[in-house]
């Protein structure tokens, strides 16, 4: 009887265990032009922006595709798939060969070409005491400041006032990639909550957690603030989109801050932070200030091609409430160059300061 | 998977209570066509416990039941999807024919989740919700043979077509930073209640007593359903596990 329920199980085991399969899709195939195809296929369907990039993404297919044959390598491959990759101009749709190795054939947009630097670490740190580290001598600096200690050494929050101006309040957040607790938010606009003005440093501020940006966001405001639409793909056709339309709510906090903000902008501020800057910018006590931003209006996703290349592509947009497409960035209220000569200041806070007396 | 919603722990005896555990080793395979074709496979472990009641009229039971495993991929070595499967559930068949049993099975809670190694907004994956089978157990010697037909699923799946949040809130403009409800396992706005054949499910088992207080079963459980049309998920487990009758009263 044993050998009878052995054999019994094992022919069900076998003879099932293919049974899912029948009704799955058949696995891709890996060769150069069906990795080609696979990549170019998520784009199309997937991309939301192709319109707005101006990516006539059948032409760019059609010829790249005869770029491929069987004698391709995988480097050249690579770089033939990257062309897709690069038209899109966006931080962030990128296209990793091995996503293990540092070392690997990568393509991505470089938000900072062609742009200055926005932000200088050093004449932060020596001129105003704030450093994007922890460190105990910053509080020995600037007496006045206070520093958040993420789990690395680089800080979530450094808030404030600046030697320059006891009356203006100073808030940085070097990174949305973070967890701040509401407590900690409460005690961060508590701290700031008796100054004239705000400087709320974004400069370099690449981006991470939407909803921590805009529950930053919503400290500014006292009432609701419709704030446009993100437009997302829901389905691989190409008119495929849905609108959600966003109106920021306010923090309803006894600390929430009504008072004039500036916000200082560089071209490294990206993603989430305009996540944060498309939030208040309806608001009109609350300015822009330094250089365009970088954009990265959209909500991303990710996944592995069947070779194993990691991509990534935005999937929708932002559309403001003046129908302005914000994923290439946004030119600031009040445009501020840094000199990078001049090391004893920061024009951009400088220039903050003075607007907000 | 709801995977011991169908047993038998005395075959002949007239009436039985019994308080079981299972434990056992399980196969999966996943395949979400929204977002690549590459197929995923990997073993791993099943766990159970339940308890059971049966006489000649009738089969009732609630259990509980959990499954771990790795899976890879089958076309490359990058990253690794975890898998759990974890499932609440309560049965009640009634005896229509010599050895025929059939009624309903309920999985009253069913979260399949996976989390993808190497990802970013896409390394989480998760499906709950709560199934209604149509269920059937006939026994023939000291085999039992059990099959479930799903017959509608009230469910949320946690990605949609080019995002990670259902897709029912980005087609009905529902996405915002500031509703947190998409990230809310619980948030039944974001449930859909779908019906077979569409949202396809059947789970079979095989048992077989080996004496009063063991008994082994081969399992297996298909779903496949697609929330955006020609994109569907698919994914089956199988298993093979020990059952242990902590206590198993016969009058």
């Amino acid at each position: 009887m044993m050998r009878y329920l052995k054999t019994s199980l094992f022919i069900l085991l076998v003879g099932f265990s293919s049974c899912e399969k029948v009704l799955m899709e058949p696995n891709p195939e890996t060769n150069a032009l069906a990795i080609f195809d696979e990549y170019t296929t998520l784009v199309e369907e997937k991309y939301a922006m192709l319109d707005f990039k101006n990516v006539d993404i059948e032409t760019l297919k059609s010829s790249l595709r005869t770029r491929i044959n069987n004698s391709t390598s995988n480097k050249e491959l690579f770089e033939i798939v990257g062309e897709v990759t690069k038209s899109l101009r966006d931080g962030h749709s990128s296209l990793i060969e091995d996503q293990g190795n540092p070392n690997s054939l990568f393509v991505t947009f470089d938000l900072q070409e062609g742009y200055p630097l926005g932000i200088d670490e050093s004449t932060l740190e020596t001129s105003y005491g704030v450093y994007r580290t922890y460190t105990d001598y910053a509080t020995v600096f600037n007496t006045e400041i206070k520093q958040l200690k993420g789990e690395g050494v680089i800080n979530k929050a450094i808030w404030g006032t600046l030697p320059q101006d006891r009356k203006v309040g100073y808030i940085r957040i070097p990174s949305w990639s973070v967890e701040i607790s509401d407590k900690e938010i409460e005690q961060i606009f508590t701290d700031i909550k008796n100054t004239k003005g705000l400087i709320f440093d974004l400069r370099g501020n690449g981006g991470g957690d939407p909803a921590l940006a805009t529950k930053f966001a919503s400290y500014f405001i006292d009432k609701p603030i419709y704030n446009g639409y993100e437009r997302f793909k829901v389905g691989p056709g190409t008119n495929d989109f849905a609108k959600s339309h966003i109106t920021l709510q306010p923090s309803n906090s006894i600390n929430e801050y009504i008072k004039p903000v500036m916000v200082l902008t560089d071209r490294n501020v990206y993603s989430a932070s305009t996540t944060f800057l498309y939030s208040i910018d309806p608001v009109e006590r609350i300015k822009t200030i330094g250089q365009k931003t970088g954009g990265g209006s959209g909500s991303v996703i990710d996944g592995y091609l069947a070779n194993g290349w990691y991509w990534s592509l935005s999937t929708s947009e932002f559309i403001d409430t003046k129908e302005r497409h914000l994923d290439d960035g946004v030119e600031p209220d009040i445009p501020v160059i840094l000199d990078l000569e001049d090391v004893t200041k920061d024009e951009v806070i400088e220039r903050a300061i003075l607007e907000l007396q | 998977m709801l995977f011991c919603s169908i047993s038998l722990l005395q075959l002949h005896a007239q009436n039985t209570n019994s308080f079981y555990v299972d434990m056992g080793g399980s196969f999966s395979t996943f395949q979400d066509v929204k977002y690549s074709n590459v197929r995923y496979n990997g073993f791993g472990g099943e766990f159970g416990m339940g308890y059971q009641k049966e006489n000649q009229k009738a089969i009732w039971g609630v259990n509980f039941n959990a499954m771990f495993t790795s899976e890879k991929a089958d076309k490359h070595n990058v990253g690794t999807a975890r898998t759990n499967n974890l499932t609440v559930g309560a049965k009640y068949l009634y005896n229509v024919k010599r050895n025929l049993f059939v009624g309903a099975t309920w999985d009253i809670l069913d979260l399949y989740k996976k989390d993808f190694d190497g990802l970013q907004n896409n390394s989480g994956y998760d499906i709950i919700g709560s199934t209604l089978w149509a269920s059937g157990v006939y026994d023939y010697k000291k085999f039992r043979f059990g099959l479930d037909v799903g017959l509608a699923s009230y469910f949320r799946e946690s990605r949609g077509f080019a995002f990670s949040v259902p897709q029912n809130v980005m087609e009905s403009g529902d996405f915002d930073y500031q509703n947190g409800k998409f990230d809310d396992h619980f948030a039944f706005k974001y449930y859909e209640l779908r019906t077979m054949p569409r949202h396809f499910q059947v789970r079979t088992t095989i048992r077989y007593q080996l004496s009063n207080k063991f008994s082994i079963a081969y399992k297996w459980h298909l779903r496949k359903f697609s929330e955006v049309k020609k994109y569907p998920v698919t994914y089956g487990a199988h298993s093979i596990s020990i059952r242990y009758n902590v206590f198993n009263r016969i009058k």
